[in-house]
């Protein structure tokens, strides 16, 4: 039950956002970090696997079938992808929008195994208080805890978690992680994220994914990925990378902004 | 932690046990105006004639037969099935064009059907030819279809997403108003008089055959949306969020524009244009429910039905022997009573 991503190109009317995109050899239980700068087509990349870009060319396999002979139902339950932006404005409780998730794909009828699924859920992100609370009323960060409920609810092969950190505060964003690697390991399944903070990804993801301009510019161990040189290259900022006391790999910031960027 | 584990689900148990209680309450108060449309009319006849004659024709004589199975009855049951088609085309309208001010009639449905009802009216012509009144109505059912399509077509090249389809139904609404303005400014003051009185909305004209065939729509259109409830309620948590989790948005957008269509065609053919009652009928069921399909669908024919047959038994109430046009009425005893919810309510109403 594995994906592969082979030479795979997206474009946004001729502007092209991928380019020739190639991912494979993902492990069961592997968290890959997608890092690269805004609009290095982290996004589409997750949009495509999920079905909601049309590739301009290449292929998606899961399970040795191309997704795109897929239904959307049938796509949906191995692959789930959480958008990046999701403020979501139904007048439906946290507890409702939880089990939606899970509704989409099983039987229609809701069972006390739905129930208790849902529960579990949100007892494991701490998030049970809110279960009663309207969505749109929700801070931006209780949203996404919201959403990662339901992801953890459909229990997909394959999870596409598009900043899934961005609105978080530090304990959240290191205890959603957690989750996202314990559950990943848990069921055998593949987890992409896509990362602003490099550090968390190097802390957090087996395997590190760097993306600029709509390619694959580096894949490999975190270690491998996050040279000074490569984020120098790709990103224009200077920094330092090392490791802390207790072994683990950091990047730094150096100095100011570089000129290239001021001047925008 | 346990104690988190049975307060969620069985918070969300009650919640489900006490949305249950309130359909079934609507639904009982849907009978009960039922009933009051039914009593109410020229020539005070106890209920109990009216009751005694409902469910044996015969009992109280030919002339109460007529009274009640031929002239309350069709334009009770009228009432009442057009609230409900305009309540749940509402509803949908809300959920697939993701806008509070969405009904049944914002794509330009219900001008495309004054149009179609005016040219009859005015100029006779008809897109079929059948005779007679009924012109009008095949007319006005026509043309409300016809835009949908219209909008189908315009959408389909675009992209069929809210944005577009609202767009574009703006701009339909628009060329309807100003046909039928063309229309209304060289018709004879007779032709205006009649075309002024169709758009007002009237009971006038319901019929067995149309209870008949607004019944029938209601048993396809119904089950297909409640077939589609999970997808629906997913919907409006966004079109990525939707499809992200399965559901085919543009599918699921299309189908309901033919079953809103359908609805909203009938409807207006049926009794004119009545405008509020789609709109509101679904804001009321979702500060009552929230948008849970199983639920919110329902709940929103319930309350769509509720307003027009108390609106038709008070358009009879007011003036003995004079009956007020629906449309009219409808909007005036419904305004004060949604503004009191609105205000009462403590959620987001969107």
């Amino acid at each position: 039950m594995t994906l592969n991503i082979s030479e795979l190109s997206a474009a946004y009317g001729t502007h092209r956002v991928l380019d020739d995109v190639t991912i494979n050899h993902l492990k069961p239980g592997e968290v890959i970090a997608i890092i690269g700068p805004n609009a290095a087509g982290k996004s589409t990349l997750f949009r495509t696997i999920a079905g909601l870009v049309r590739p301009l060319s290449g292929q998606i396999c899961f399970a040795g079938q191309d997704v795109a002979d897929m239904p959307p139902a049938e796509r949906a339950a191995h692959i789930f992808y959480m958008p990046q932006v999701f403020a979501m404005n139904a007048v439906l409780s946290v507890f409702e929008v939880v089990l939606l998730a899970l509704k989409q794909s099983g039987r229609a009828k809701v069972s006390s195994d739905d129930i208790g699924t849902v529960e579990q859920a949100l007892d494991r992100l701490g998030i049970s208080r809110l279960a009663d609370r309207i969505v749109s009323e929700l801070s931006g960060g209780q949203q996404q805890l919201v959403s990662i409920a339901q992801a953890l609810v459909r229990a997909p092969s394959v999870m596409l978690l598009d900043e899934p950190t961005s609105a978080l505060d530090l304990r959240h964003q290191i205890d959603v992680l957690q989750r996202v690697g314990a559950a990943t390991r848990e069921r055998g399944s593949v987890s992409l994220v896509a990362l602003h903070d490099l550090n968390l990804a190097a802390r957090f993801a087996d395997r590190i994914i760097l993306m600029g301009q709509g390619r694959v510019v580096s894949d490999g161990s975190p270690v491998d990925v996050l040279s000074s040189s490569r984020i120098q290259e790709i990103y224009g900022v200077s920094v330092e990378t090392g490791f802390t006391a207790s072994g683990q790999l950091y990047v730094a910031p150096l100095d100011t902004m570089p000129a290239a960027v001021a001047a925008e | 932690m346990t104690d988190f584990i049975e307060t969620t689900g069985s918070g969300y148990r009650l919640t489900v046990r006490r949305r249950t209680l309130i359909l079934t309450g609507g639904l009982l108060a849907l009978l009960a105006a039922l009933l009051a449309d039914l009593f109410i009319g020229p020539g005070n006849f106890s209920p109990l004639t009216v009751i005694g004659t409902l469910f044996d024709p015969a009992s109280h004589g030919v002339r109460m037969e007529v009274i009640v199975w031929d002239l309350r009855l069709p334009v009770a049951l009228t009432a009442l099935l057009v609230g409900v088609m305009l309540g749940i085309a509402g509803a949908q309208m809300q959920t697939i064009l993701g806008n509070p001010l969405a009904d049944p009639f914002t794509l330009g449905i219900s001008s495309a059907a004054s149009f179609g009802a005016a040219l009859a009216i005015v100029l006779g012509i008809g897109l079929i030819p059948v005779a007679g009144h009924l012109l009008v109505t095949a007319n006005a059912f026509l043309f409300a279809l016809l835009t949908s399509g219209m909008l189908y077509f315009i959408t389909r090249v675009r992209g069929v997403n809210a944005e577009t389809m609202i767009l574009v139904g703006i701009a339909l609404l628009f060329t309807f108003n100003s046909l039928l303005a063309l229309l209304q400014y060289g018709a004879s003051e007779t032709q205006l008089q009649q075309v002024v009185f169709w758009m007002m909305g009237s009971l006038g004209r319901a019929s067995w055959p149309k209870i008949f065939g607004a019944v029938a729509l209601l048993a396809v259109v119904l089950p297909l949306m409640l077939h589609r409830r999970w997808a629906l309620t997913a919907l409006r948590l966004g079109d990525d969020k939707a499809a992200s989790l399965g559901v085919n948005v543009v599918r699921l957008r299309i189908e309901m524009l033919v079953c809103i269509s359908l609805l909203a065609a009938t409807s207006v053919s049926f009794v004119g244009t009545v405008g509020f009652v789609g709109l509101v009928g679904p804001h009321i069921a979702r500060i009552l429910v929230g948008e849970d399909q199983r639920f919110f669908l329902p709940l929103s024919g319930l309350c769509g039905g509720l307003i027009l047959s108390i609106a038709s038994t008070v358009s009879k109430a007011i003036q003995p022997g004079v009956i007020y046009p629906i449309g009219i009425i409808t909007s005036l005893i419904g305004i004060p009573f949604f503004i009191s919810l609105v205000m009462k309510s403590r959620r987001r109403l969107w």
